[in-house]
């Protein structure tokens, strides 16, 4: 990755991460949730280019997937996500988590193949719409820091984010296995 | 079969890992929201109120925990509340009206200010007076401290409260039962209906 580039990177983590587009972030659920998160993986994820010479052999590649995925998951449990809103310093803990989370998954991504990626999109899909299932029709208050109000909403938003995802996924999905074709079986030995 | 473990080894060891932080965090998946996590950390209930020593709109002075001889519900709330309070408020005074009406006169209902500084005596008064100063219920203020170290009081009876950006008290919708020997019993997600008061009440007898 050129210098300039990766300055511009950083230099828009730095702008999604600190005030005075921060503490937007944390006021509106929807904002963070749809906003923030998504776009610190995201850069994160950019950053990896970064790493272009660093390979990675497929089983460490999953367990990469497994912990950016249980990273991303962890900043979704309602309990983290208002301790995020209400200290600074966890706050920035999650921003740091979530690129560290983006490079793990821009590293590692590529290095488990169409069939781990297309499982990966699926979970990732999947995990986000139940989210926002959740997040929609309950009738309690999860989080603790946003109105049940600003919940319901970023929850349909998020339903309509996970169709938009669900499509791409299946675009994506389909040129990944067409590009890869059907295998061609072994030919049988003889002697 | 080896090679293929050692392949599947560090991607199970990672799902381990976070399956294990997942498990601390949330108390074995028990406390996801933080208000979920201050009722998890709470001890459990049949269980002593804690020493909280209460002025109510009258000038008398209680300790909730002493309030012994009857049943006492106690619920949380503030007057500038914007949120559940007010709702909270008139199921209560709903209950109350039944409570009555059925002659269920050894019920004592309290409402405890969430903003002491704020809801001063004389307001608390002029509440009460509004609601037609019943007898069997009172709203109460904390004897004046800090207001972190009241919170940490509610916190550690299991009730999630703290403050905003702007200050103001934002908590969680419980209500407590303590019993005729003065014991916490039983939690309910905002004030409970006539009858499962009852029969909660009835149970204990």
């Amino acid at each position: 990755m050129k210098k300039y580039r990766l300055l511009v990177v950083l230099g828009l983590i730095a702008l999604i991460s600190l005030p005075p587009l921060d503490p937007y972030f944390d006021q509106f659920m929807s904002a963070q949730l749809l906003g923030q998160v998504p776009l610190l993986i995201g850069l994160g994820a950019l950053l990896s280019i970064g790493f272009k010479g660093y390979k990675l052999q497929t089983s460490m590649a999953l367990a990469w997937v497994v912990l950016s995925f249980g990273g991303v998951l962890f900043w979704m449990v309602p309990r983290s996500l208002d301790l995020a809103v209400d200290s600074n310093l966890i706050d920035g803990l999650m921003h740091l988590t979530l690129v560290v989370c983006g490079i793990g998954l821009g590293l590692s991504l590529p290095a488990i193949g169409p069939i781990g990626q297309i499982a990966a999109g699926i979970y990732a899909v999947a995990m986000w719409s139940s989210m926002g299932l959740i997040l929609r029709f309950s009738q309690a208050q999860i989080c603790a820091r946003f109105t049940l109000d600003q919940q319901q909403s970023a929850g349909l938003a998020m339903l309509w984010a996970g169709s938009g995802l669900l499509l791409v996924h299946l675009l994506v999905s389909i040129t990944l296995l067409v590009r890869t074709g059907p295998r061609t079986p072994a030919k049988p030995t003889h002697g | 079969m080896i090679s293929l473990g050692r392949a599947a080894f560090p991607g199970l060891a990672a799902l381990f890992f976070v399956w294990m932080v997942f498990y601390g965090w949330t108390l074995g998946f028990k406390a996801f929201t933080s208000y979920a996590y201050v009722v998890a950390s709470a001890a459990p209930m049949p269980k002593v109120p804690p020493k909280l020593a209460l002025t109510d709109q009258s000038g008398g002075t209680w300790s909730l925990d002493q309030l012994k001889g009857q049943y006492h519900l106690i619920t949380f709330g503030y007057l500038n509340c914007t949120g559940t309070c007010p709702i909270s408020q008139a199921e209560l005074n709903q209950l109350n009206d039944q409570l009555l009406l059925r002659g269920q006169t050894h019920f004592n209902l309290w409402t405890l200010t969430l903003d002491p500084e704020g809801d001063r005596l004389e307001l608390l008064k002029h509440t009460w007076d509004f609601k037609g100063a019943p007898q069997n219920w009172r709203m109460a203020s904390p004897t004046p401290m800090g207001r972190e170290a009241y919170f940490e009081i509610l916190r550690n009876m299991g009730m999630w409260v703290d403050e905003d950006r702007f200050g103001n008290p934002i908590h969680d919708n419980l209500s407590f039962l303590i019993n005729p020997q003065g014991l916490l019993v039983r939690s309910y997600q905002g004030i409970p209906e006539l009858n499962r008061l009852l029969a909660d009440t009835a149970e204990g007898q």
